[in-house]
């Protein structure tokens, strides 16, 4: 009786261990489900983040070409109505200019009374009232009709009106007429109200003059001991060399190119990434520096045969290009071409806009004078001559700035490239240590290995089983030894019940480590294949950085190369043997 | 070295670079665009192993020093920085002309800040030495010609 008693204690124990384990088992299966729910979540989270990460770069990339083609679309639209609002308030300037040479070349053949040149001259001073060019003419017809009174009292109201254009006018005028000693009096009167500081930008048509034939043997003279005289005068004073050379890198630095679109990997591994495409691009600065002069002084300049054609295009220049009132609207016009011509990038445009200021100035140094002709021809309303000149005069100070400019290109160059894949950080020099990079990623890798491995481990509710399946087989036995033959098998059955769960999940234990492992090693070869492209890239910037850096040298033969006394010409051989002696 | 120009009254108007230029009084204004061979003969000597003892290192500064002081500049540099040819692992080497020390480095060893800006250009093969002032840097080419960095 008190065997059977103790056998129904012993199973009902045995039964409340085996409710136990079952319910352990749900849990670990609950806490597995749980689990395996979390790994995921974690994984959707993972690729969530990436792919919000790339929308936010595409979105990006979307809004910044949207802004851009939005300012392309603006510029083109505004420049259209600047260039209208030019033609509306200053297009009857056209008229007149047309009609300054066109009085010349009347004169020149013969072909018009002088009464008509009168009437036309009289219209134009009736139509555009304080234009200094009109009275000018006025003066001019006065002058062919001998009329001294009229012509006298039309130079001093064009006189009035813009003092240094009109003694311009007419030095390029009386040149024309090949009346030199008058034509060297106006020069001088010219050059006696400039300030080599603060010049008036027709001091352009000077330049011009000198390079082109515009000046006879006399006013080249003068104008020779005059720009040596503000040259000796600018360089004397403090900080002008200083001035110079920044002047000078600043437009020698406005033909850096953008940075290279190439090197993918490095742009997207390397945490030098944007130090590395400035320095290329400031090694790539070379070959157009070397473009650009070789540019300015590739091929023959023709130079018309005919005194007058020359004088001409240089009168033409100067009653067009250098209207003071027209300057806020030429500038607001070369900003939006400008942001028209990199296709709506309004920081580049401002960039490059910023490097040209000084050709809208109203009143710029002498030696920016040089620089605009320079390096911004076309805005500055320079010739091709004058541009040579301008270059062939600022040499040394080119060579200087450039030798500036080279040597800050070559500062802060990387001695090592740091790399960082799938966090792991490394460095290389020149890309070329390939075998040992790979190995050291190897070893890193293999530490992931092990640590991926050794992080799957049995769940507490298997060794639960393990231990409680134990116990109530244990408890089996002794019960069917006992004589409760029923609940002994039973509680036999539960307890292997639960060691095999316990060995299954064993089982599974190696599965799952295969997988992280494998993961891993899935993460190693594309992190190699990643570490080979980035060395690759590294060995190609180096080289791309040596063959552009090494066009330093053969820009800087050429600049130095530069004399200026080749590139001021004349119609008069006789005034080239006094430049050249 | 004046830098007037003689623009069209002829004459030789390039600069003058050739080592062993003119020494003479510094321009208005300005650096002396050239240094001596001597200048930079002597900074190699430090790779030479011909500086067995302090005396001669302190030697070699004062020539150094002397050297510079001769040129007429406005304020003599605070150090130098020149690529070190005792082979790897030394890339560059510093003199420091105030504490009078020189200092060989490695790859990737950092330098002093006012030192470490000049390291790229040390190395460069087209600059000899690098004059290290208070307030800029002076890269000296080959040729002699002095260069604001």
């Amino acid at each position: 009786m008190a065997g059977e008693a103790s056998g129904a204690q012993v199973a009902q124990v045995a039964r409340a261990v085996a409710d136990v384990a079952g319910a352990v088992r749900t849990i670990d299966l609950k806490l597995r489900e749980v689990g395996g729910s979390v790994e995921q979540l974690q994984a959707h989270q993972l690729t969530l983040d990436q792919r919000l990460a790339q929308l936010a770069t595409d979105f990006n990339a979307f809004v910044q070409a949207d802004r851009m083609q939005k300012a392309l679309q603006l510029a083109e639209t505004r420049v259209v109505k600047v260039r209208q609002e030019l033609d509306t308030r200053y297009g009857h300037y056209r008229d007149v200019r047309r009609r300054a040479t066109g009085i010349l070349q009347a004169m020149d053949s013969a072909l018009v009374t002088h009464d008509s040149i009168q009437a036309t001259t009289e219209d134009v001073m009736v139509g555009t009232p304080g234009y200094w060019l009109a009275p000018a003419l006025v003066a001019l017809a006065g002058w062919v009709r001998d009329d001294r009174a009229l012509a006298e009292r039309a130079v001093v109201e064009a006189m009035r009106r813009d003092t240094h254009k009109t003694a311009l006018f007419f030095a390029l005028v009386l040149r024309r007429y090949r009346r030199e000693q008058a034509s060297a009096i106006w020069v001088k009167r010219y050059f006696s109200q400039q300030d080599p500081t603060a010049l008036d930008r027709e001091c352009m048509v000077v330049l011009d003059a000198v390079t082109n034939g515009g000046f006879g043997p006399v006013a080249q003279a003068l104008t020779r001991v005059q720009l040596n005289g503000w040259i000796t005068q600018l360089s004397g004073q403090a900080g002008f060399v200083a001035e110079q050379r920044e002047r000078w890198q600043t437009a020698l630095l406005n033909l850096t190119p953008p940075s290279s679109k190439r090197f993918t990997y490095l742009r997207k591994h390397s945490s030098a990434w944007p130090q590395l495409a400035d320095r290329l691009a400031r090694a790539e600065l070379h070959d157009r520096v070397r473009s650009h002069f070789h540019d300015v002084f590739d091929g023959e300049i023709p130079m018309s045969p005919r005194l007058a054609e020359q004088v001409d295009a240089i009168l033409e220049n100067l009653v067009t290009n250098f209207d003071d009132e027209e300057l806020p609207l030429r500038k607001q016009e070369r900003e939006l071409q400008l942001i028209i011509d990199h296709h709506g990038d309004r920081d580049e445009a401002a960039t490059r806009f910023a490097a040209e200021i000084e050709v809208f100035e109203e009143n710029v140094s002498f030696a920016a004078l040089l620089t605009n002709a320079a390096m911004h021809r076309e805005q500055a309303g320079a010739s091709r001559a004058t541009q040579r000149f301008a270059v062939a005069l600022s040499h040394e100070w080119i060579v200087e700035a450039y030798d500036s400019v080279v040597a800050s290109g070559r500062q802060g160059m990387p001695e090592v490239v740091p790399l960082t894949i799938d966090d792991w950080s490394v460095t290389t020099e020149g890309g070329e240590d390939e075998q040992r990079l790979l190995d050291a990623q190897t070893v890193v890798y293999e530490g992931r290995v092990e640590a991926a491995r050794a992080a799957v481990k049995l769940s507490t509710g298997a060794w639960v089983a393990l231990v409680a399946g134990a116990a109530v087989a244990l408890l089996g036995l002794i019960t069917a030894a006992g004589g409760s033959g029923g609940g002994g098998v039973f509680m036999l059955l539960l307890g292997m019940a639960g060691v095999g769960y316990w060995l299954l999940e064993r089982k599974n234990l190696d599965k799952r480590r295969d997988a992280a492992e494998a993961a891993v090693r899935q993460a190693h070869a594309t992190g190699a294949a990643i570490l080979r492209a980035c060395l690759a890239e590294v060995v190609d910037w180096r080289r791309a950085w040596a063959e552009a850096d090494a066009q330093a040298e053969p820009a800087r033969v050429e600049l130095a190369a530069i004399a200026p006394d080749q590139h001021a010409r004349s119609h008069d051989t006789d005034a080239r043997g006094v430049m050249i002696a | 070295m004046h830098m007037e120009r003689r623009l069209l009254l002829g004459g030789d108007q390039r600069l003058s670079t050739t080592t062993g230029a003119t020494r003479g009084p510094a321009p208005p204004g300005g650096m002396s665009r050239t240094r001596t061979r001597r200048c930079t003969d002597l900074v190699t000597q430090l790779d030479s192993g011909t500086l067995t003892d302090a005396g001669a290192l302190q030697r070699l500064l004062n020539e150094i020093r002397e050297e510079l002081g001769e040129l007429g500049l406005p304020a003599l540099p605070v150090g130098l920085v020149a690529e070190c040819f005792l082979g790897p692992p030394f890339r560059v080497h510093t003199i420091d002309l105030v504490g009078e020390i020189v200092h060989h480095y490695q790859t990737g060893e950092t330098m002093p800040p006012s030192f470490e800006r000049a390291r790229s250009l040390a190395l460069h093969p087209a600059y000899v030495v690098i004059e290290v002032y208070a307030d800029r840097m002076v890269a000296i080419r080959s040729d002699g010609t002095a260069v604001d960095v």
